[in-house]
């Protein structure tokens, strides 16, 4: 039995980075695999090496006062608190809303197993998102003390397996209790969203108070010890065990596979009830009512925003970029005076440059948004309806494409205007990273619809695997990334000659036609496709 | 009103439906019968223009399928086995979705949204999201949304499952009332008795190939449809052994 559950956990996994020939039913073979563990070993990288950063800072000077344990215990609350983000609406979507949970209650397997199956995919997310923090951790820490002993290095791999079972202990409470708070919520998409903004918030709170807070630990290290060992004991032992100290590790490793044991026992007692119970919210009575009509387009639309806001997992996962840019809006607003104080300089001596630097960065932060990427796996089993109607098949594409611009196009207002205070620079620039900004929105939304017409994955059993884990919304944010990589590199063989206005117009010319071309596709192949994939 | 010609439809080197040919007049209730996997469900898809198909025609009032899908989709109906609807909206949400897109008036709307939601006891549950109903609900829904622009034909995948002995009773009679006035119905279903009472024809389709169609009188003679159903799949069965 746990073999079975494990093999259909693990085919659910791959489905969604796999295209299936629906002539044949095969999947697609090693070379997506290939291109799919490049990208991600990307993506790690780049974080990683944040996490190196922040290890560098801390481990020499933490090392060289004896508080190695400080160190060690800093990084594994930096991976626990990164895991627990990771992870926590993964636990509501995955454990209690998953579809198939009907399926698998009914069947002999005991609510327990189900659980531990489904805990071993967070398990597998929150690994991967602490290993992000502790290898660098440990890479430093390597460099910085050279002569380990081998039972270091064996106390950080047992390390690495069990931290994340703290991390998924506390999410799994904190998802359990969300799925039961939420029970009584009128609104509940509204109630996650809110929860996951505050998380996301303080999360970027402490990102960018990091450095006063590296320097707070640097000379605080005598009350923080204290603190530490106060208020996330776990990881006090743990930072003992790891320099050192092999009874203060045995004693991490207990308190790690209790509390996970009591959460565990405590998940499994109650997942019957929170996976088949109704919420208890109020029952609407349809009174009757004049109706409206609407056009073609106009419906396509309103249910395609209706979608968007009846999942908080589709507007966490798809729109931080929206949020994103409205921080970024307010920030720079707020702090103009500030920011021209400090590198004024920069944008008086360096205009043209600095023009292109922001144009870059607001192509990156528009490119956070993947909102067509995920659209057409999202419409699931349900896609019966809009291929049986009667409507031009590109309609309906083109009606998700409107969502991303909609969703994208006010706060990248909001922000390139901010920009422009901030650096003023002069109109033709302006213009020409308007411009530019523009199409590149609209680039990464049709970009992530064609992504997503060649990997469709309509068959899932949550929400969340079809946009956060699917191969599409992995290529369409590759697809920024190298469009970025290639004007890039085309300005540094051929920018400096042509200066920054030709550069920027040619960028929108060539953007332009790509767009067009791939609008091109959409309407005479891709509309086919959706029309009966 | 539905013809289709010659139709094939292959998935790799497997052939799904050989070769079938069918007429569905209008005022006609056509059923269409057939074991698990025989094709049913790869022929009225095709039907719908919601999957393509190698080899054939389809023609909905005369107009190709291939060559004018938006055209043909105007004047049909489908109702899928399982009907997975939007359970981000609500009923009455779902409904004026269907009827937008089909370009129905709001007085047309009006009357039929509420004569088919109350004769199938759902009024009080328009306001409720999808992601709340039952399967019967969602059953009930997908009905209304299917008659909801009058259409000339309806093209259904076992519309009776899930619904309670009384809205299948109303629903019969509302198929009867439809092709009396002209449109045509052409269905699934495995319940061989609602087939033999309701439908003027039948078609039974084996391992993708139609084995036997006409009147009722003409595929069953003197015997019950089901007798005739399982003695057709017997002799299929003994020439597969043989």
């Amino acid at each position: 039995m746990n073999k079975a559950l494990f093999r259909k956990q693990l085919q659910e996994f791959l489905a969604v980075f796999l295209r299936r020939n629906k002539k044949t039913g095969r999947s697609s073979g090693k070379g997506s695999m290939i291109l799919y563990a490049a990208v991600m070993l990307y993506a790690l990288g780049v974080f990683g090496f944040l996490f190196l950063q922040v290890a560098s800072a801390l481990c020499p000077p933490l090392v060289a006062s004896g508080a190695g344990w400080l160190y060690f215990a800093f990084m594994g609350l930096m991976a626990t608190v990164t895991g627990i983000y990771g992870c926590i609406f993964n636990v509501q979507s995955q454990v209690y809303q998953a579809k198939d949970n009907d399926l698998l209650l009914s069947m002999p397997i005991p609510p327990g197993k189900i659980i531990f199956m489904r805990l071993g995919s967070c398990y597998a997310l929150v690994l991967l998102m602490e290993l992000l923090v502790m290898i660098p951790a440990e890479i430093v820490y390597v460099m910085e003390v050279p002569g380990l002993p081998v039972l270091q290095i064996l106390l950080f791999i047992l390390t690495v397996i069990l931290l994340p079972l703290l991390a998924l202990a506390i999410a799994c409470v904190l998802g359990w209790l969300l799925a039961l708070g939420s029970r009584h919520m009128q609104d509940k998409n509204l109630f996650n969203v809110l929860i996951s903004v505050l998380f996301l918030v303080l999360f970027f709170l402490l990102y960018f108070r990091a450095n006063t807070y590296l320097q707070m630990i640097l000379t605080n290290t005598a009350s923080l010890s204290g603190k530490i060992r106060a208020f996330v004991y776990p990881l006090y032992k743990m930072g003992q065990g790891l320099t050192g100290n092999a009874v203060a590790f045995l004693i991490f490793t207990l308190i790690t596979l209790v509390v996970s044991f009591l959460v565990y026992k405590l998940l499994a007692g109650t997942f019957l009830h929170l996976a088949t119970a109704p919420g208890k919210t109020k029952k609407k009575v349809y009174t009757g009512g004049p109706m409206k009509t609407a056009s073609v387009s106009k419906a396509l639309m309103r249910k395609e925003l209706r979608h968007y806001r009846g999942s908080s997992t589709y507007i966490l996962n798809s729109s931080m970029g929206t949020l994103f840019m409205i921080g970024a809006a307010c920030f720079l607003f707020i702090r103009q005076g500030w920011i021209r104080s400090e590198i004024g300089f920069v944008f008086e001596y360096y205009p043209e440059m600095t023009a292109l630097v922001a144009c870059a960065l607001l192509m990156f932060l528009t490119g956070s948004n993947e909102l067509t990427a995920p659209a057409i796996s999202l419409e699931g089993r349900s896609i019966w309806i809009l291929q049986s109607m009667p409507v031009d098949p590109f309609k309906v594409l083109w009606s998700k494409i409107k969502l991303h611009l909609v969703m994208t196009l006010p706060p990248a207002v909001l922000v390139m205007a901010a920009v422009f205070v901030v650096i003023r620079p002069g109109t033709v620039l302006m213009l020409l990273i308007v411009l530019v900004t523009v199409l590149n929105i609209l680039f990464d939304a049709v970009f992530g619809l064609l992504v997503n017409l060649r990997l469709p994955h309509l068959e899932w059993n949550d929400e969340i695997t079809a946009i956060k884990q699917s191969g599409a919304a992995i290529l369409s944010l590759l697809g920024n990334w190298a469009l970025l990589f290639v004007l890039a590199l085309i300005y540094a063989i051929i920018g400096r000659i042509l200066g920054p206005v030709i550069y920027l117009l040619l960028a929108a010319i060539v953007l332009a036609a790509v767009c067009a071309g791939m609008l091109v596709w959409l309407k005479k192949k891709g509309a086919a496709k959706f029309a009966v994939l | 009103m539905l013809r289709i010609e010659h139709y094939t439809k292959k998935y790799g080197d497997k052939v799904a439906v050989n070769d079938l040919s069918l007429h569905i007049q209008p005022g006609e209730l056509y059923g269409f019968i057939g074991h698990n996997g025989a094709g049913k469900t790869t022929t009225i898809k095709a039907c719908c223009g919601i999957l393509d198909f190698d080899e054939g025609e389809i023609y909905i009032n005369g107009t190709s399928i291939k060559e004018d899908p938006i055209a043909c989709k105007r004047q049909i109906a489908y109702l899928p086995d399982n009907p997975d609807l939007y359970d981000y909206m609500s009923g009455i949400q779902y409904l004026n979705f269907v009827a937008d897109i089909f370009g129905v008036s709001r007085a047309d709307r009006e009357e039929r949204i509420h004569r088919y939601s109350s004769m199938f006891e759902l009024t009080g549950d328009l306001a409720q999201s999808i992601n709340a109903y039952s399967h019967g609900m969602k059953q009930k829904l997908a009905l209304i949304s299917a008659l909801i622009h009058d259409p000339k034909l309806l093209i259904m995948d076992e519309p009776f499952v899930g619904l309670d002995p009384k809205a299948s009773r109303l629903f019969k009679d509302t198929m009867r009332e439809i092709c009396d006035r002209g449109g045509a119905i052409f269905f699934s279903t495995h319940v061989l008795e609602v087939a033999e009472k309701l439908c003027d024809k039948v078609a039974i389709i084996k391992d993708g190939v139609l084995i036997k169609h006409g009147t009722m009188e003409e595929v069953r003679g003197d015997a019950s449809l089901e007798s005739v159903f399982l003695e057709l799949e017997e002799a299929g069965r003994e020439g597969a052994y043989e």
